[in-house]
């Protein structure tokens, strides 16, 4: 309850705050007060748009996602399993870890086109790289007595991943799997402003050519919404329903 | 079980010498017995207990129990440890317990019959549905023998069990221990660096000499009567000789350090 409290005033604070200094600094067309975007969005709420926006980014946010984590804790096992993989491929993984997704935007609109695709394999190329290294590290850091308790009660080594390895990963691999979530909507909006007919990183990018700054921080503001969604309902399914698993030992 | 001229050395990668751990170790333990592993820290007393586990193979020698040189882990020789870190913190503490029967295919209703009247022969009844973490250490403690003795396996190997807890929690368990030792006539190995512990609990126990290279020194009878008493007279007679001999351990390995 006082938390709710405290979170009403924070959002009531802030708002204040935008309202005046938008009002008091700015000219509205530069800067739009919280009251003009919000009679923006429910503009854009009726045409329609705002919805089928919000659906082709969260669409291609999740399809990146869900498949970028299956490669990435795949991956992530084989590689955490054995420690000549682990070297073998050490220097790509911290190699590639510094180029951004958006470097590799031109170079695979050139191979996959500027449909779907792309969009789907740079963001599926951000998530997997995040959930592969917190899988691996997951991995390696099974505490060896833990293993050797499991394999003095007669655990077979395939059981020992069902049992023990895996169990003991899934709160590393949640941990980077909620961060990717991150850089998938990161990811997504400069894909869409660079070759899109749709999406809220095609709203932002397209309303700057009538300087429709109001339907900008709509876009803005509607990312950080559904990221925050999105995050909250990770957060329940990973604490709440695998608690178990992530609780401190 | 046995071991005959066992020698033990860490693999030298790396640019590390070989580092020589035991050498030349040999001792056997009758099936029943309890016997305790006494020496000062880092001195090699794990590793022992490793090579019997399974968990390492021994460099030169065999370790073998009944006459069958030892190949790996197996559910014969359950193994209790030091810390809290071998149990599954995602398990509640009967599932943590009935994991070995888990593993070899035992019926849901029957492994959890078994593991709640393990729950109860440790003195945890009404904990089963707890997370480890919810436990305090001597609980934790308890919920691994328990893990180790729904197998009923025929040896339990004990590596510092009681070392982290608080002492009165410690001779509690120690009591404990004994009882169900006396129940389950299983054969124990039992390390500690506790002199007084080792007197409570064992039949025999072997003095190990300071590391690297360790060895058992000598072989102690233990002749007191249980249930045992620590301010028995004979029991301060014994505790003063084994200190003497552990002291003078305790220096050369410092003397060595510094070396």
């Amino acid at each position: 309850m006082r938390r709710l409290a405290i979170y009403a005033t924070s959002v009531a604070v802030v708002l204040l705050a935008w309202h005046l200094i938008s009002a008091l600094f700015f000219s509205p067309v530069l800067f739009p007060g919280p009251a003009a975007v919000a009679q923006r969005a429910a503009a854009l709420v009726q045409e329609g748009q705002l919805q089928r926006d919000v659906v082709a980014s969260l669409g291609r946010v999740l399809a990146g996602f869900a498949l970028g984590s299956a490669v990435g804790i795949l991956v992530g096992f084989v590689i955490g399993g054995s420690a000549t993989f682990r070297t073998f491929l050490d220097p790509y993984v911290h190699f590639l870890r510094f180029i951004t997704p958006i470097a590799w935007i031109s170079p695979v609109m050139i191979w996959f086109g500027i449909g779907e695709t792309s969009k789907v394999v740079l963001i599926t190329y951000t998530t997997t790289f995040a959930v592969m290294l917190s899988t691996v590290a997951g991995v390696t850091t099974v505490p060896r007595n833990r293993l050797r308790a499991a394999q003095a009660c007669g655990a077979s080594p395939r059981q020992i991943f069902l049992f023990v390895v895996a169990p003991t990963a899934l709160a590393q691999i949640l941990v980077g799997m909620r961060l990717a979530m991150g850089y998938s909507f990161m990811t997504v909006v400069p894909a869409e402003m660079l070759a899109a007919e749709s999406g809220l990183g095609y709203l932002i990018i397209h309303s700057r050519l009538w300087l429709a700054t109001d339907t900008i921080f709509v876009g803005i503001l509607t990312l950080g919404a559904i990221g925050l969604t999105m995050d909250t309902l990770f957060r329940w399914v990973m604490f709440g329903l695998l608690g178990r698993y992530t609780s401190p030992a | 079980m046995t071991f005959d001229r066992v020698t033990f050395a860490f693999d030298g990668d790396t640019g590390v010498a070989q580092r020589r751990v035991l050498s030349d170790v040999r001792l056997e333990i009758a099936r029943g017995e309890f016997f305790c592993l006494l020496g000062p820290s880092g001195c090699g007393k794990t590793t022992l207990l490793n090579l019997l586990a399974g968990f390492e193979a021994p460099s030169a020698g065999t370790v073998a129990m009944g006459g069958r040189a030892i190949a790996g882990p197996g559910v014969d020789r359950m193994v209790v440890f030091q810390g809290d870190d071998s149990l599954f913190p995602w398990l509640t503490a009967v599932e943590n317990v009935e994991f070995g029967l888990r593993m070899a295919g035992t019926t849901g209703s029957e492994r959890r019959r078994i593991a709640t009247e393990a729950l109860r022969v440790v003195g945890l009844t009404g904990q089963d549905a707890k997370f480890p973490r919810q436990l305090s250490g001597g609980m934790k403690q308890r919920i691994q023998i328990a893990r180790a003795i729904v197998c009923r396996s025929p040896a339990l190997l004990m590596d510092e069990p009681f070392a982290a807890l608080d002492a009165q929690m410690r001779s509690l368990l120690q009591d404990e221990l004994v009882q169900l030792w006396q129940a389950t006539g299983a054969t124990i190995l039992f390390i500690t660096h506790d002199i007084a512990e080792a007197l409570i609990l064992a039949d025999r126990i072997g003095l190990m000499t300071a590391g690297p290279g360790a060895t058992i020194r000598e072989i102690v009878d233990v002749p007191l009567g249980r249930p045992r008493r620590r301010d028995d007279l004979e029991f301060g007679r014994l505790y003063e000789r084994l200190n003497r001999v552990l002291t003078e351990e305790v220096q050369r390995a410092l003397a060595r350090a510094r070396a």
